[in-house]
């Protein structure tokens, strides 16, 4: 297996980008990532996308955006495992690095989710959980993890409260993050109050409806050093699945699937939770971030809204979580997601975060997650000297 | 432009499951699974055919006000992840019971009722809900 290092990044500001394409964003993004790495051709390209079809009536998109991008007739591959669309594209990238097939992939993701209704987009949505058996009957995204919130509620007593100020730390630091869909500051009392969606959740504790795309290249780290960039190398990969029905998971206050493919990161990078600086992970609801960190095991079972509370998770605390402002503030174009905490793990490792730089940051975790736990990803990062 | 998410064909392929909790039993584990499988996670195909009891307990459960399209009318209603007495679990909507009385290790009893009203033709579409005991 080759060493494989990311040498290029691209994303735009992200939103309710009304004159743009689902092309357009994602042409941008990747040509952002070209230019950054400076390579001179591209050998293959994934491309993460949950439902353009739903969305924008448009699917073979691996083509499609070759075609857009001048780059065919390289291998165009278009990923789908719902929300970890992104992630999985990335890790295909490294792997097809790694295994020698090609020597410079772009991984990229998108997702164009305001052409449709809000009652539209939770439709879409929905068809990643079990449509048969969650859908029909009428449970929504925020509803499945209003349902992990209440059982951790009830099993560890975590509070509202606690809930709520991580919707308050990603927006702090999402305020540092130009390319943010939100740059708002709310309270603690600002999240419990605002507009119900799915009780305990409000708006406040969910990641919005977005427009973007992002964009990595991956080659090898030997190509990496004849371009003269940084070396940020990818020393951890995982991935795992587990039912798509929240009902079928035996303990419903965790979100298992994030600790199985963290195990196999782990494993791969000869690193524990400990030797982590920083983390990019899931925060598609408020609750998510809290079991994620447990799963990851930055904190003990049950403990993730006593860390939060505590500022464990801050920019300058023990392991600062989501410095990109998260999915909360950033925005979730659900396809670009997995892509863009890379992204926003380079910038650290690159010590390009401004306000929001962790000081020291070497090693860096990204954690993406499909559904309400059926897929995920974990990818570990290092800088090397 | 809209999808439907139930069509008469897909509605009628799981009339068992929705209309009498048709499940399918591996003595080896003994574990249901609802809906039946085709093999059980330790590799057993000799599955047997079993109705679910129509009585269980309430897990967790959320107030849904923001509903996909096609429960727009419903809004704002109930709904849980229910362990039914043999261990297997269903999502299913909390009816009839003021949300205030709702609460973890409430039991439930299962109904048969309307679930959505599909399509411009407006085609009922029936299923399982759960009621207060």
């Amino acid at each position: 297996m080759r060493d494989v290092a990311v040498v290029g990044i691209g994303m735009n500001k992200w939103g309710e980008l009304w004159d743009k394409d689902l092309r357009d964003l994602y042409v941008e993004a990747s040509l952002l990532a070209i230019e950054d790495a400076g390579v001179d051709h591209i050998d293959s390209m994934y491309v993460g996308c949950m439902s353009s079809g739903l969305f924008n009536c448009q699917e073979h998109l691996g083509s499609l955006m070759a075609d857009h991008l001048g780059l065919t007739p390289i291998p165009a591959t278009r990923i789908e495992s719902a929300c970890v669309s992104g992630g999985i594209a990335f890790r295909m990238g490294f792997m097809e690095v790694a295994g020698g097939f090609s020597d410079i992939v772009l991984a990229g993701g998108v997702e164009k989710m305001t052409d449709v209704s809000g009652d539209g987009a939770t439709f879409a949505l929905a068809t990643a959980c079990d449509q048969e058996w969650e859908a029909y009957n009428g449970i929504t995204f925020p509803g499945l993890y209003a349902m992990i919130a209440r059982a951790h509620m009830h099993k560890h007593g975590t509070t509202r409260e606690q809930i709520a100020m991580v919707s308050v730390k990603n927006h702090k630091n999402g305020m540092h993050n130009p390319n943010a869909q939100y740059h708002l500051t709310p309270s603690v009392e600002d999240i419990i109050n605002s507009v119900k969606v799915a009780e305990p959740l409000n708006i406040l504790d969910c990641s919005p409806i977005t427009d973007g795309a992002a964009a990595v290249i991956l080659t090898t780290v030997e190509k990496a050093k004849e371009l003269g960039k940084p070396i940020i190398r990818v020393i951890g990969a995982g991935q795992a699945s587990n039912t798509l029905a929240l009902h079928n998971r035996s303990d419903l206050t965790r979100i298992q699937v994030t600790e199985d493919a963290a195990k196999m990161a782990y494993k791969m990078a000869d690193k524990k939770p400990e030797d982590i600086d920083f983390a990019e992970v899931h925060d598609c609801f408020t609750i998510a971030e809290l079991v994620i960190m447990e799963e990851l095991g930055f904190v003990e079972r049950g403990k993730g809204g006593a860390a939060v509370e505590a500022g464990e998770t801050d920019v300058g605390g023990r392991i600062p979580i989501n410095t990109s402002g998260g999915l909360k503030s950033k925005g979730h174009p659900v396809g670009a997601t997995g892509v863009a905490q890379i992204h926003t793990l380079v910038e650290q490792l690159r010590c390009d975060m401004g306000e929001c730089q962790v000081k020291g940051a070497k090693i860096g975790l990204a954690q993406n997650m499909g559904g309400s736990g059926g897929s995920a990803t974990v990818h570990i990062l290092e800088a090397m000297s | 432009m809209s999808f439907e998410s139930v069509t008469p064909a897909r509605y009628a392929r799981f009339m068992p499951q929705r209309y009498r909790l048709e499940a399918n039993y591996c003595a080896k584990c003994d574990l249901h699974h609802f809906p039946p499988r085709q093999i059980c996670k330790c590799g057993n195909k000799e599955l047997e055919t079993r109705t679910l009891p129509d009585e269980g307990e309430v897990l967790t459960y959320t107030i849904i006000h923001t509903p996909g399209s096609q429960f727009s009318d419903e809004r704002p209603f109930a709904i849980g992840i229910i362990e039914l007495a043999t261990g297997a679990r269903i999502t299913a909507q909390i009816a009839d019971t003021p949300f205030d009385e709702i609460e973890i290790g409430m039991r439930v009893k299962i109904e048969f009722r309307r679930i959505q009203t599909v399509g411009e033709a407006g085609v009922l579409a029936y299923g399982y809900k759960v009621v207060s005991m």
